[in-house]
Parts: structure tokens; sequence; C-alpha cells
């Protein structure tokens, strides 16, 4: 019996993965980064 | 609960900033291994080839969502007894990366399953019960914000964390007690009807439990100790937006 | 009889008497539950065995939406007349509250299935009219009532308002409606006790835990 070749899917798999995580983690910074702005106006005025 | 205790600490004391990064990059490092091991060191299984890697992220990724659901259980239980604002944003923590987690752990598997099962997606009752699971936690985070007191919104996101835990734990049970799922059980019996199992060798082993550590006890926590780590510089920055409301 | 049973009996009895003079809830259900069942029948043209895989389905969707208005309509005429704050007030625990408002709420839910099963049995000439079918439909709309109740107490305190429920509510049933569907289906197509068994166990086991865990959580959503 001869192994398939799945490795197209492994790639897919493992780039959504590694995707979902960075994409959290970006909306971490980005909201993080929304707040920074919010506090910076409020010192201003 | 060991592994979450950090982050409980660090919504008390927010100045933990040291720690948290030292622990992100023990994270980084970690995981990278445990990816480097799924993809070189363990053996390739001779009946599906590369893309049964792919269950070594898929476990890790659906224990550290129930290690992330656990804590909302947790926190709107601890909540609820203290009243102390700190436990409702250790759960909302868990509520968020629960979901990334739970989604990580549908794709993995419809993405194995293509090749596999031969088709994307099934409606057997496990596939169904895990998706549902991510949807009851997408309703945590609409009802949380359809609230605007603070008091009753906490109030109310305790109880939807504590209700909503019963999707998770019927996911986990249902491939034991039913036997129409095709989803294969790797550790223990599973359900007869089930394609796709596969025996693990030693090298596989030590590779799932290895990423198993990795995403349970570091992923897990990292993320929800950010996550904790923005919701309290958030709610500083509501109390200056109340102050010079009033102010002004 | 104890306080507890006096005062769950007084709730029930309250809102029977409210419903008998009004007639609205009862009403509005029944009407959607017929709309529902009608659509379904043009929607889903399907061959005789085809239909009897399907037809629980459409039991049961049309049950909980049908539950949903009801729950809805019950809790927000509570609020509406500030009939919830003199309930809080009078000297009776909150889980008797909850568990009087729940039984109304589960007689008003399971009358309007009780009434779709001849009916749908005439329209789909499938024999859904049975005393196992009937059961189940106790069992099942006991849970979805039970968390319904709770639901909708929270979710007409938020922005989105009626709309909330059934978003909040269905992922919570959904192990309830897996099991329901699956045992009434069982039923439908003769299948042996053994293969369907297992689901009703399930069913009323989650009947249990969410009688308790949200008779316990009443008084947390609403205490002020």
């Amino acid at each position: 019996m001869t192994t398939p070749n799945t490795t197209d899917f492994m790639l897919l798999g493992i780039a959504v993965t590694l995707g979902a995580i960075a994409l959290y983690v970006l909306s971490l910074w980005w909201r993080a980064r929304s707040l920074k702005a919010d506090e910076a106006m409020l010192e201003q005025e | 609960m060991t592994a979450a205790s950090p982050s409980v600490a660090a919504a008390s004391a927010p100045n933990h900033l040291g720690r948290l990064k030292a622990l992100t990059a023990v994270t980084a490092v970690a995981f990278l291994l445990g990816l480097g091991m799924a993809l070189a060191y363990a053996g390739t299984d001779a009946i599906q080839g590369n893309v049964q890697r792919l269950f070594y992220f898929h476990m890790g990724a659906f224990f550290g969502a129930f290690v992330a659901f656990a804590c909302t259980v947790v926190g709107g239980v601890q909540y609820l007894r203290t009243r102390n604002v700190k436990w409702d944003t250790f759960a909302l923590a868990g509520v968020e990366v629960g979901v990334v987690l739970s989604f990580i752990n549908l794709a993995t598997g419809s993405i194995w399953a293509r090749p596999i099962w031969n088709t994307w997606w099934t409606w057997d009752p496990r596939l169904t019960s895990a998706a549902v699971m991510v949807l009851v936690y997408i309703a945590y985070l609409m009802v949380r914000s359809g609230i605007e007191n603070r008091d009753t919104r906490h109030r109310f996101a305790a109880v939807y964390g504590i209700l909503a835990f019963s999707s998770v734990v019927f996911t986990l049970v249902v491939i034991r007690i039913r036997p129409d799922t095709i989803h294969p059980a790797v550790i223990g019996t599973g359900a007869q009807d089930a394609q796709g199992g596969f025996a693990m060798n030693s090298s596989m082993t030590t590779t799932l439990l290895l990423n198993m550590a990795v995403w349970v006890f570091l992923l897990t926590p990292t993320l929800m100790w950010w996550r904790i780590r923005l919701q309290n510089y958030a709610d500083r920055v509501t109390q200056r937006k109340i102050a010079y409301m009033e102010q002004g | 009889m104890t306080v507890f049973a006096r005062a769950v009996g007084a709730i029930f009895l309250k809102d029977m008497r409210a419903e008998w003079r009004s007639r609205e809830l009862i009403g509005v259900m029944l009407l959607f539950a017929l709309l529902s069942v009608l659509v379904f029948s043009f929607a889903l043209e399907l061959d005789r065995l085809a239909r009897r895989e399907a037809i629980s389905g459409v039991l049961w969707v049309t049950v909980v939406f049908a539950s949903v208005l009801g729950l809805n309509r019950s809790v927000a005429q509570e609020r509406e007349n500030g009939n919830v704050d003199a309930l809080l007030l009078a000297p009776i625990p909150r889980a008797a509250i909850f568990f009087g408002k729940f039984l109304a709420n589960w007689l008003f839910t399971a009358v309007i299935g009780a009434l779709l099963l001849p009916l749908m049995t005439v329209l789909y000439n499938v024999t859904l009219a049975s005393l196992p079918v009937l059961g189940l439909l106790l069992a099942g709309t006991w849970g979805i009532c039970v968390t319904g109740t709770l639901l909708a107490s929270m979710t007409l305190q938020t922005r989105v308002g009626e709309a909330l429920l059934p978003i909040a509510l269905l992922p919570i049933a959904l192990p309830l409606l897996l099991g329901t569907v699956r045992a009434t289906t069982g039923i439908l197509t003769d299948a042996p006790v053994n293969d369907w068994g297992g689901w009703v166990g399930i069913l009323l086991g989650i009947d249990l835990f969410y009688t308790v865990v949200c008779m316990a959580f009443y008084g947390v959503v609403v205490e002020e």
C-alpha cells in the first residue's frame, strides 16, 4: 500500500492554525493601539 | 487550574509585564519545538500521509479551548461569590481565547477530513456540537456587549458562561456515548463506525504529549494573560473617560 | 404542603389566570406553529421515506421557535406591569418564583406541541400522535423552557432585547434538540429501542441538570 500524498492539506492546516493565532494577537494589538489613542486624546484636552 | 493561576494574579496586579514577556518567549519557543516535532520527528502515518500531522494541533487546540472555557466557569463562579471584577475579566479572556482555539480545532479537523473522509464537513453529532460550541461563546460575547450596566453585564456573563460550558461537556462526551458518530477516538475505544482512526507509535505519542502540553499549559495561559492586560487597560481608560465627562 | 410548593402553585395559577383572560400568548404561539408547519409542508415536497426522516426536525424546529415567542412574551408582560418587582418583594424563595413561571411556560409550549402532533399526523401522513412521542415532547420542552425562562429574563434586559433570546437559547438547547430529534426519528422509523434509548437517557439527564442550574441562577439574574 502506498502512502497518499496529502502534504498540501497539511500545509493548509498549519497556515490556518498560525494565521488564526496571528490574527488574534493582531486584534489584541489593534485594540490596545486604539485605547492608547483614546488615552492620548484625554490627556490633550 | 494551576496553568491559569498566573493570569489571575496578573488581573489584580497589572505590573507583571516582564514576566508575561518571558512567558510569551517560552511559549513561542515551545510552540515552534512542537511544530518541528510534528513535522520532522513524528513518524508519517502510512495510510493517511502527512495530513495526519495536523492531528497534533487539532487535539492541542481542543484541549486548550477546553481549559479556556473551564477558566470561564471558574471565573463566573468566583465572580458570583466575590463580586470582584477581576474574575469577570478572567472569564472574558477564557471565552475569547477559547473561541480562537476551537476555531483552529474545527478548521484543522475540516482540512484533515477533506482527503480522509472525502468531504470538508459532515453533520455528524460530534462535529455539529463542536460547531455549536463556538456559536454558544459568540452568543456570550453578544449578550455581554448588549448590556449597558456594568454590574448587570458581569452577572449575566457569569451565568451564561457557566451554562455555556454544557456544550463543551456535551462535545466531549457525545463521542463516547453515541455509537453513530464517524469521528475517531484516538485515545481509548471510539465509535464502531469511526472512520480515519490510526494507531500511534512512540514518536507520535511523544509529539502528541508535547504539543498538548504546549497548547494547554503555555499557549492558552499566555493569550489569556495578554487579553486580561488589555481588559484592565480598557477599564482604566473607560474610568478616565467617565471622570473626564463628569468634570466637563 | 411546603411554603415552596405553595409559592410555586400560586405563581403558576396567576400566570394561568392572566393567560385565560387575555389568551394572547397561546394564540400567538399556536398561529405561528400552524403557519410554520404549513410553510414546511410546502418547502419540503418530500417522498414518503425522506419525510419520515425529516419530520421530527420540522416538529422540533417549530416547537422551539414557538416557545421562543411565548417565553419572550411571558417575561415581557411581567416586566411591563412591574410585576417582577412586586413578586421579588414577596417573602418567597426566588427559586419558587422561577419554577412557577417556568411551569406555566412549559405547559403552554407542551400544549402547542401536543396540538401539533395530530395535526402533523394528518398533514404529513406520519404517525406522530403516539404516547412515546408525547413523552419525548414533554421531556424536550421541559429543558427548552427551563433554560428559556432564565435566558429570557436576561436577554430582555439587553439592548438587542427580544431578538437575542433565540441566539442565546438555541445553542444551549442543542444537546436537548439533538437528543429529541434522534429519538423521535428512531420511534418513527420503528428502530429498535437500543438504537435511540440512549438519547432519552441523555435528554432526561440534561433536563435535570438544567433545572437545578437555572433555579440556582435565577436569584442572581433578578437581583437589583
